[in-house]
């Protein structure tokens, strides 16, 4: 792990679990936008991780930034803060000026129309990749004017529609036009990651405190499995979730999707996806009545699972995706490009 | 609770790019070396044993690759014995009869073992030549592996043993034996009184094996017998009566390696051939669940390896990656027959993804039982991580 790397998670750790409690979800689905807890954030220079050092940013990698999103899961964070590290990403790569505050990504543009736009009605502007004649292009839609229908997923985070016509720039960029929607579902899987770690961790405590029977519940030895299975669950996702961030840096965006890093973003939004199912189910059995409750604070992280599974792209989507992937490869060429995936150039043996 | 956290945390384990060459020399190797081989003996994998094909590997250097150079090995870290190691596996090689050597008795030896004990075993393994087996599992222990009764007892001569190991895997064509036996009759707790011996199976006087025919067919595990078996003192391997935890150290490895998700990769292969020819648009999700599926294991078996190679403890990431991987290749023959809709044969004149199929389909319940069963793996990672 870089210095950067366990410097981040530590505050990234502290800083959530300090403010984002139960009382302040509860409180923060009823008034909306969290602005001090933004600044905080900003204070810390969280969204600007993977900004370069030379443009007022932290010059972190990805594998940085993944300790940053998975800790907004894990603390079921309210703020598009994933999404607004990815966009001041994306317009690094550009000549663009990022915008001061929250930013967001476009999932999808259909002629002037754009649905389910992650906090839009928060952000200052949004950015999505593009295809054009001349190539490809950060599109950077300013919010300023903006009408949104509001519109939110089921954790109550804002998904709004608009329609927008002027307040476009471009720039261009040398990443493929998918790139955003990519990086949107590289973001969430790593989210539900850290919300897998989050309903291990309650259903951990919950099973040592509630007693039924005359014993704790962890001492069932079906509670012990249960456990086990979703503490493999997270396992499995911290790993693959990890890893296409790895790959992000080791590989990048290179000229074919079959060998880069959508490979492994498009196997770790599949695994996230069809793993969401899974780890709540588990960890809300584990729960009994009382984790089923609103006053409970169990479903702030499983009804965010429920919806960024899909978002992105559900698993369907992607295992599709990755199914084209391997059928293009075909069976001769599969394993190389497996083994090929997460390499460092730049590391010798040691 | 911040350990719940650090203890699942499956850091990218990253191949350095040299370990890339040696890749490629492995994959020219069996370009040549895996023509011979039909797609039903590839599916065996680490379950086929041929002393021949081990031998080149041992001449190549690729076995025991991180014992020491002066006992023939090449003193190279986990990470370039997993390349090789995986490579071999998804060529479906026939890697059985230097796979626990390799993989566990030599790294064990180098690590605990007399000089004699190296300076005798160690080049062989690396030369191939020798195949090792395990004995733990006995008729009345099988997960409670502490009741075990096989005892060892110190003589004037050596050690004397008495007793019956069950299920041990190529017993029949191996020159040894790891053992596990009791040589503290009174030791309280009971796994206190442990000790690990290295037995000559082919030429102990009192040793009996009898292969056990599995539900294939083919002669693969054994009855070892024991009945005044005499081992002289340098059979003992580490420490007298610190056995349990010898083993303990040696299952992190066993767990975690690559064959605990590409056991079943030569009926993905196959499954693959036979789709990319057609035009089923409805596979291609399955196709690529599996897929995503195998290239998270794949992801925290290199990530345990990594850490391997760094001197961690990763006792508990091993077990999560063997459950995961138990599951991932116990379900894939199900989903394959699914996704095809072909029925298992293993008729010669079958088609190779139906003979791989019925197969695998057979050896699948073995899966979630060899190393560990699910339920005590679970049960350990429960512990581990704090629950109980
Ligand atoms: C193909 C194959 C190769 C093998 N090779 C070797 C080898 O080389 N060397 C060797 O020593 N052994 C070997 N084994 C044996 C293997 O380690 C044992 O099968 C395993 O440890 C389980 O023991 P058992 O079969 O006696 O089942 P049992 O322990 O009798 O268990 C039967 C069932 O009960 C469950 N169970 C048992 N105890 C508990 C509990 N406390 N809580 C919940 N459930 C429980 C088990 O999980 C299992 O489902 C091999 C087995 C197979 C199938």
């Amino acid at each position: 792990m870089s210095d950067i790397s366990s410097m981040l998670e530590d505050s990234v750790t502290r800083l959530f679990r300090d403010k984002v409690d139960r009382e302040f979800l509860q409180e923060q689905e009823k008034t909306g936008w969290a602005a001090q807890l933004w600044e905080l954030t900003e204070e810390l220079g969280l969204s600007s991780v993977l900004v370069k050092e030379d443009n007022g940013g932290v010059g972190g990698d990805w594998a940085d930034a993944y300790e940053i999103v998975k800790g907004c899961g894990r603390f079921a964070v309210p703020l598009p803060l994933p999404e607004t590290i990815v966009a001041r990403w994306l317009l690094d790569q550009t000549n663009l000026v990022a915008p001061e505050g929250p930013l967001t990504l476009i999932p999808s543009i259909d002629g002037s129309d754009a649905k389910r736009i992650p906090w839009g009605r928060n952000a200052v502007a949004g950015c999505t990749t593009q295809v054009t004649d001349s190539g490809n292009i950060v599109r950077l839609v300013d919010f300023t004017d903006v009408v949104f229908t509001h519109e939110v997923n089921l954790a109550k985070e804002p998904r709004d529609n608009c329609s927008m016509i002027a307040n476009l720039c471009d720039g261009d960029v040398n990443v493929p036009a998918t790139a955003s929607f990519y990086l949107g579902a590289m973001i969430r899987s790593a989210q539900i990651s850290g919300v897998a770690m989050a309903l291990l961790e309650q259903a951990t405590i919950y099973s040592g405190e509630r007693s039924q029977f005359g014993r704790n519940l962890n001492k069932f030895q079906t509670v012990q499995h249960n456990l086990a299975r979703l503490a493999t669950a997270a396992a499995s996702l911290d790993s693959i979730s990890r890893f296409a961030f790895a790959t992000m840096d080791n590989v990048g965006f290179k000229d074919d999707a079959k060998t880069d890093v959508r490979f492994a973003i498009a196997a770790a939004k599949s695994r996230a996806s069809e793993c969401v199912d899974l780890i709540c189910a588990l960890s809300h059995q584990i729960h009994g009545a009382i984790g089923f409750t609103y006053e409970h604070s169990l479903h702030f992280y499983s009804r965010r699972a429920w919806s960024w599974r899909s978002e992105f792209g559900g698993s369907s989507y992607w295992a599709n995706t990755l199914g084209d992937i391997a059928l293009g490869l075909g069976s001769e060429k599969l394993w190389g490009a497996i083994t090929a995936l997460g390499i460092n150039e730049t590391k010798t043996a040691n | 609770m911040e350990s719940i956290v650090d203890l699942l945390r499956y850091d990218p384990g990253q191949l350095p790019a040299s370990a890339e060459n040696l890749r490629q020399d492995v994959r020219d190797f069996l370009a040549v070396e895996m023509k011979q081989y039909s797609a039903l003996t590839r599916a065996y994998t680490w379950d086929g044993a041929d002393q021949t094909f081990s031998e080149k590997m041992g001449a190549k250097g690729w076995l025991g690759m991180t014992l020491p150079k002066e006992y023939g090995g090449a003193g190279l870290s986990n990470l370039e014995r997993y390349v090789v190691a995986e490579e071999t596996l998804f060529a479906g090689a026939p890697v059985g009869y230097h796979w626990i050597a390799d993989r566990q008795s030599g790294p064990l030896i180098a690590r605990i073992g007399t000089e004699k004990q190296k300076a005798d075993l160690l080049p062989r393994i690396c030369r191939g030549e020798t195949c090792f087996s395990i004995g733990m599992s006995e008729p009345n222990s099988g997960s409670d592996l502490a009741s075990l009764q096989s005892k060892a007892v110190r003589t004037d001569e050596g050690w004397l043993i008495n007793g019956t190991k069950l299920w041990t895997t190529n017993a029949h064509i191996a020159s040894y034996m790891i053992g596990l036996f009791r040589t503290d009759l009174n030791a309280q707790p009971k796994h206190a009184g442990f000790s690990q011996f290295i037995i000559d199976l082919k030429n102990t006087p009192g040793v009996t094996v009898r292969p056990i025919e599995d539900l294939t067919g083919r002669k693969h595990f054994n009855e070892v017998v024991f009945e005044n078996a005499l081992v002289s003192d340098d059979a003992l391997l580490g420490t007298e009566n610190d056995g349990w935890r010898q083993v303990g150290s040696e299952l992190a490895i066993e767990r975690s390696g690559p064959e605990r998700f590409l056991s079943c990769a030569v009926l993905f292969v196959e499954l693959l051939k036979v789709l990319e020819q057609g035009d089923d648009q409805s596979a291609k999700r399955e196709i690529g669940s599996i897929l995503a599926n195998l290239v998270t294991l794949r992801s925290m078996s290199l990530s345990v390896s990594g850490k391997l190679a760094q001197g961690d403890d990763v006792s508990l990431q091993a077990v999560i990656v063997k459950d995961l991987g138990a599951e991932f290749e116990q379900t894939l023959p199900g989903i394959v027959q699914k996704i095809v809709g072909i029925e298992p044969n293993l008729s010669d004149d079958a088609e190779p993804l139906a003979q791989v199929l019925a197969l695998l389909t057979m050896l699948a319940p073995s899966f979630s039982l060899r190393g560990g069963t699910v339920e005590i793996l679970r049960g350990i990672i429960a512990k581990r991580l704090g629950i109980s």
